[in-house]
């Protein structure tokens, strides 16, 4: 019996996160017995944790531009390492990575720095990394859980807050309860095809019978949950508020990211030949995402509520994308994860830099005033707030427009005209962050603390990108030709079929 | 691809100047973090539009000299947004419409720039507001430069988004006041109503064109044909029948657009209240430029208007029934720039009624002569408003004349140019427009559609004089102290002033109808240059009837002076009496037909309700806010208790039993 043949480079970027993850529980230990300032325990963890993920993004950027799939086990294929998954891997970790620099000075502002901070943080990256490359559904559901628990410890990471405690507990409950529905949904699937491998089901998944039909179904709301769309996203602006906002930044961003993509390999490479029976399903999925979204966002006076339910509102432009089932449809959804990743990681950024005194800037009054104190970052959270807006000029419009486009080009005018709608309400609500930092006075004049440099470097990162893309998402000129963001979400869907 | 016109590099910085102007301000503020040497700022701000125009008019000199009637320059700079089947680049193209356009747009917004030199001067907050008010000035001349010179529809959005933010952070420029903020909330949200019909058309049109979808102009006019003759079915009960032409219904989205930003009924609204901006930025933005950005628009789609009777006339109408509308709302206003606001709106319908009818040519020229006889009257205003230390009401004015010689001089200019006498220049458009109503047998109703113009044109006098008379003749209503210090402003006021007198006095020559020119031996330079690029009418009008139709305007515009000056010159009581013996009517149209109270009772308000009372209390109780927290009162021991209490008997439940039933409904759908 020969030994397996086993390609480890397939998972480099899944095992450094995981190593790494514990590095930082040994180097706690080891740094809190020679040293006792907590500020630079958590700057060195931080920048542990950022030099693993950035390993695992370095690995995944020689994947991408490698092109091969590698997959780990051939003779029993649950994972593996292709353009697809090496994009998304890529954004997840440059994501994950950008938190933790921010994570350095904003932990201690509200007085939870502590090291497993990024233990945990690296452990469901990890999870996201297995859930965006795993191909059987056994690793799919390992890499869900593996990202998800992790992040209701860290939704209560805040513990002597109760808002903390409750986000966590009511998304640990909610959380358990979608992936018992996704986990029933595996059964079903395993139940007609006796498979759990995405190419076996899609060989043998019967189109008619009753019981497949309603696994794919529980599949399909076991993501919807993940990525909070109507009508199961409740919990998602319960859980934002109360999370801490580097936590609420990373659930709001990485874990979109990584539902969104598995759930797109999974309904192309799984399901690929009875994907467009399930047009109408994610068109009302994603017209009522919008509409919920955006209408709720509008009486929003909290920032991070305000910003669960634009995320949600985002969710639904996503699933466009979905209803159109066609190659240039995800690859619209894959450039919209770029664009919404630094748009989105830049407004937290912001948010986390006004964070001090072991409070967290969260309603829409501690805006108040900015414009005079911190220009500078007054500026940046208006040009991500237009980008999310999708004024054109910014990234947001763009990726709008492409997802948009890609809509009518597959006959879905009704469904565009829906998101046009969406994006023309929600520029109402974003410009209410404007408004506060430019014309209105502080109610209190304390001063407001310097931004630190790790989160100056995300916002200069994130503002670059947005301007970037808002200006060149296809190609750019001189010696960052290239740059071809476009067609490398394009290629990345392109390879799944 | 369609042959566009003559490449060239030097397109691209026509807008690039006033950026670099705006981009220096803004890293200088940031940067320095206080305001940088006012003859520094003034001398980047001001040079950035003068120099703007320069190249305005080097392009156009090159334009003039290249053959044929399809001359253009373009300019194309990157591929902004390549997708496969929708490719649009970052290209500017200049022909004989943008000529017009950023002649007037760059000409016009040099005058106001320097103007605003001297307008703004008192502003001394700790903020650096001289500084970012002319920052905010040159970004929006960048868009709206971007706007006319886009070869594009996306290239024209993004200007067209770019003028929208920073008219809306002008108009809240002077944000001490929260009134200011709303104004310009107001604005901008009515906007975006439009620009909702705006990008609904643009993706109407990508996908009636199917393959042969493109978004640039020259391609579009090329391709329309192939979607002229096509039908949608829509519902039954609109006008038209249940069958419409698509172009019909892609126009009509454009049109809703052109309304919000051009401030048509029935999204005028904003426009009066974005008056509470600094008076330089009313001229520019809110009279001279952006506002006529919906004109242009329907003249740069003249193609798709062509193809769409329906379309063309409800454009004819809704300009028709806006110009008389607003008109009456302008005669009751005491505020001297609210008045002026409703003119514009008044005078944006005329420029629509030209537009429906087919006359494109006549629409552009009375953008082009509102332009200076608009701007300056905005400036004369504020003139006006500096001498009185920003008094704006004209109850408290009067009498001004004998304080303010120029500015009353270049004051009547404007009125009578508004007003529509010969030779200035307001009349020879207003002639035009009202001509291409009479004429156009394509619109239904068009007489009557006359008739409104030309009852407005009498309107429109009388408000003008009636403003004219309470600000500069009578007894001055002032108190003791203000008049002591009314005087004539420096000369970066009364500079810009006399060149728009001047403009508005002899603009009208430019584009003269060939009735009078013939007489003078002066051609139609307007009506030549833009004959290739827009549509002209057929006129099957007599000479005889031209002057005819011309007698009337003059006489309507007389009989709107002889009775201003009957009222507020020769017997002062009248205006009382009048108002006295029309109680309800007066009171009606003192508070502009209860037009804000009725959407704000109609549309604000059940959203407000139903976001409050349903949305807010119902479906997002806002759980965190309500018992947990209560609960914290009550110590940390009762609080664990209460989280599992709640959160097992609470609104968790309620989500739990929203995602069964979600999971039941979607999985009963995909069985069926």
């Amino acid at each position: 019996m020969n030994a397996p043949q086993l390609d480890m480079a397939a998972i480099a970027p899944l095992a450094f996160a995981a190593f790494g993850a514990l590095f930082v529980l040994l180097g706690e230990v080891w740094l809190t017995r020679r040293r006792t300032n907590e500020h630079f325990i958590n700057a060195a963890l931080s920048v542990l944790s950022i030099s693993f993920l950035g390993l695992s993004v370095y690995c995944a950027g020689a994947a991408f531009s490698d092109g091969t799939t590698r997959v780990f086990d051939p003779a029993n294929p649950m994972l593996s390492l292709d353009r697809f998954a090496a994009y998304s891997i890529a954004l997840i970790g440059i994501a994950s990575l950008l938190i933790c620099f921010a994570s350095i000075s904003y932990l201690p502002q509200v007085g939870i720095n502590h090291g497993e901070y990024y233990a945990l943080l690296l452990l469901s990256t990890a999870g996201m990394f297995l859930l965006v490359g795993a191909t059987d559904l056994m690793a799919l559901f390992l890499g869900l859980e593996l990202m998800s628990i992790p992040l209701y410890v860290m939704a209560g990471f805040d513990r002597r807050n109760l808002r903390s405690n409750e986000s966590a507990f009511k998304y640990f409950l909610v959380g358990s309860f979608a992936s018992a529905i996704l986990l029933y949904g595996i059964a079903l699937v395993y139940g007609v095809t006796g498979s759990l491998g995405f190419d076996a089901i899609r060989a043998g998944f019967p189109p008619g019978n009753p019981i497949g039909i309603v696994g794919l179904g529980l599949l399909v709301v076991g993501f919807a949950f993940k990525v909070a769309s109507a009508p199961f996203h409740q919990w998602a602006p319960d859980v934002y508020e109360g999370a801490p906002t580097s936590v609420t930044a990373y659930m709001a961003i990485t874990v979109k990211v990584a539902a969104f993509a598995a759930l797109l390999r999974l309904l192309t490479q799984a399901f690929g030949p009875v994907t467009a029976s399930l047009s109408d399903l994610f068109w009302v999925l994603a017209a009522l995402t919008i509409v919920v979204g955006n209408v709720m966002a509008v009486i929003q006076t909290n920032l991070k509520r305000l910003l669960a339910y634009s995320s949600i509102a985002h969710a639904g432009y996503l699933l466009i994308g979905f209803a159109t089932g066609t190659v240039e449809g995800y690859g619209a959804v894959l450039f919209y994860l770029l664009v919404y990743v630094f748009t989105n990681l830049g407004a937290f950024a912001v948010l986390m830099a006004l964070a001090q005194g072991g409070r967290d800037c969260d309603t829409l009054d501690d805006l108040a005033g900015l414009a005079r104190q911190r220009p500078g970052l007054a500026a940046l959270l208006t040009l991500f707030a237009l980008s999310l807006a999708g004024i054109p000029g910014t990234a947001g419009f763009v990726a709008k427009f492409f997802v948009f486009e890609s809509a009518v080009a597959s006959g879905q005018t009704v469904l565009a005209i829906i998101g046009v709608l969406g994006s023309v309400v929600s520029f109402y609500y974003y410009l209410r962050l404007p408004v506060q930092m430019y014309m209105s006075e502080a109610a209190t004049e304390t001063p407001r603390r310097h931004a630190a440099t790790g989160e100056l470097l995300v916002l200069a990162v994130c503002a670059v990108v947005v301007l970037f893309l808002g200006f060149f998402p296809s190609h750019a000129p001189g010696v960052l030709g290239a740059v071809r963001a476009l067609e490398w979400a394009r290629s990345s869907v392109a390879m799944l079929y | 691809m369609v042959e566009s016109g003559t490449a060239t590099d030097l397109l691209r910085w026509i807008p690039l100047l006033p950026l670099l102007g705006a981009l220096v301000h803004g890293v200088g503020l940031g940067l320095l973090r206080r305001e940088m040497a006012r003859p520094l700022v003034i001398a980047i701000s001001c040079g950035a539009p003068i120099a703007a125009f320069a190249v305005t008019c080097v392009a156009f000199a090159r334009l003039l000299g290249l053959p044929g009637e399809q001359r253009a320059l373009v300019d194309s700079v990157y591929n902004w947004i390549g997708s496969g089947r929708v490719s649009a680049d970052l290209a500017f193209s200049f022909d004989a419409l943008t000529a017009v356009m950023c002649l007037v747009v760059t000409g016009v917004g040099s005058l106001i720039h320097v103007y605003s030199i001297g307008y703004m001067d008192d502003d001394h907050r700790d903020d650096g507001g001289f500084q970012r008010f002319f920052a905010y000035l040159n970004l929006f001349l960048c868009a709206m430069l971007l706007l006319v010179l886009g070869d594009n529809l996306l290239v024209l959005f993004l200007g067209w988004e770019g003028v929208g933010l920073c008219s809306y952070l002008l108009i809240g420029f002077w944000y001490g006041d929260r009134w200011n903020a709303y104004c310009g909330m107001k604005a901008f949200v009515v906007n975006r109503i439009g620009d909702f019909g705006f990008l609904v058309g643009i993706f109407l049109l990508l996908w009636s064109l199917g393959d042969a979808a493109t978004l640039n102009f020259a391609e579009l006019r090329a391709v329309l044909p192939r979607i002229a003759e096509q039908t949608v079915s829509v519902p039954a009960w609109l006008p038209g029948g249940a069958e419409w032409k698509l172009t019909t219904l892609i126009g009509l989205c454009f049109f809703l657009g052109a309304c919000g930003k051009s401030a048509q009924i029935p999204l005028y609204t904003w426009l009066p209240d974005a008056m509470a901006g600094p008076t330089p930025v009313s001229a520019l933005i809110h009279a001279a430029t952006m506002v006529t950005a919906g004109v242009y628009m329907v003249c740069r789609l003249s193609f798709l208007y062509e193809t769409a009777p329906g379309a063309a006339a409800t454009i004819a109408w809704t300009g028709g029934a806006t110009a008389l509308f607003a008109a009456t709302m302008a005669i009751a206003q005491t505020d001297i720039k609210k008045v002026l606001a409703y003119s514009t709106v008044s005078q944006l319908g005329y420029m629509f009624v030209a537009a429906g009818c087919g006359a494109y040519s006549a629409a552009i020229f009375h953008v082009g002569t509102h332009a200076f006889f608009k701007a300056l009257l905005f400036l004369g205003s504020g003139a006006v408003i500096l001498a009185m230390h920003h008094e704006q009401d004209t109850d408290r004015m009067g009498g001004l004349r004998r304080w303010l010689p120029v500015t009353h001089a270049v004051f009547l200019v404007a009125v009578l140019a508004i007003a529509g006498f010969p030779p200035f220049s307001g009349f020879f458009s207003k002639d035009e427009v009202l001509l291409s109503a009479y004429a156009a047998h394509q619109i239904p109703g068009h007489q009557a559609l006359w008739a409104i113009g030309l009852v407005t044109a009498a309107i429109t006098a009388f408000y003008m004089w009636r403003l004219h008379f309470r600000t500069f003749f009578g007894e001055c209503r002032a108190d003791a102290e203000t008049q002591r210090h009314i005087h004539e402003p420096g000369w970066t006021v009364l500079g810009p002033l006399v060149v728009l007198a001047v403009l508005s006095a002899v603009g009208g020559f430019f584009g003269l109808p060939a009735i009078w020119g013939e007489k003078i031996g002066l051609p139609n330079a307007l009506g030549e240059l833009l004959h290739g690029v827009l549509p002209q009418p057929e006129h099957h009008v007599s000479h005889a009837t031209e002057y005819a139709l011309a007698g009337a305007a003059i006489g309507a515009a007389t009989l709107g002076t002889l009775v201003a000056a009957w009222m507020y010159v020769w017997s002062p009581g009248v205006p009382a009496a009048i108002r006295s013996a029309t109680g309800a009517l007066s009171r009606l149209v003192e508070n502009k037909y209860y037009v804000d109270e009725i959407y704000d009772a109609l549309i604000v308000r059940p959203l407000v309700a139903i976001s409050d009372r349903v949305l807010f209390r119902v479906v997002d109780a806002g759980v965190i806010d309500g018992a947990l927290v209560n609960g914290t009162a009550l110590g940390v021991r009762a609080f664990a208790g209460n989280l599992l209490k709640y959160a097992q008997s609470g609104l968790t439940q309620g989500y739990l039993v929203t995602m069964v039933v979600g999971t039941l409904v979607i999985v009963a759908w995909m069985l069926r």
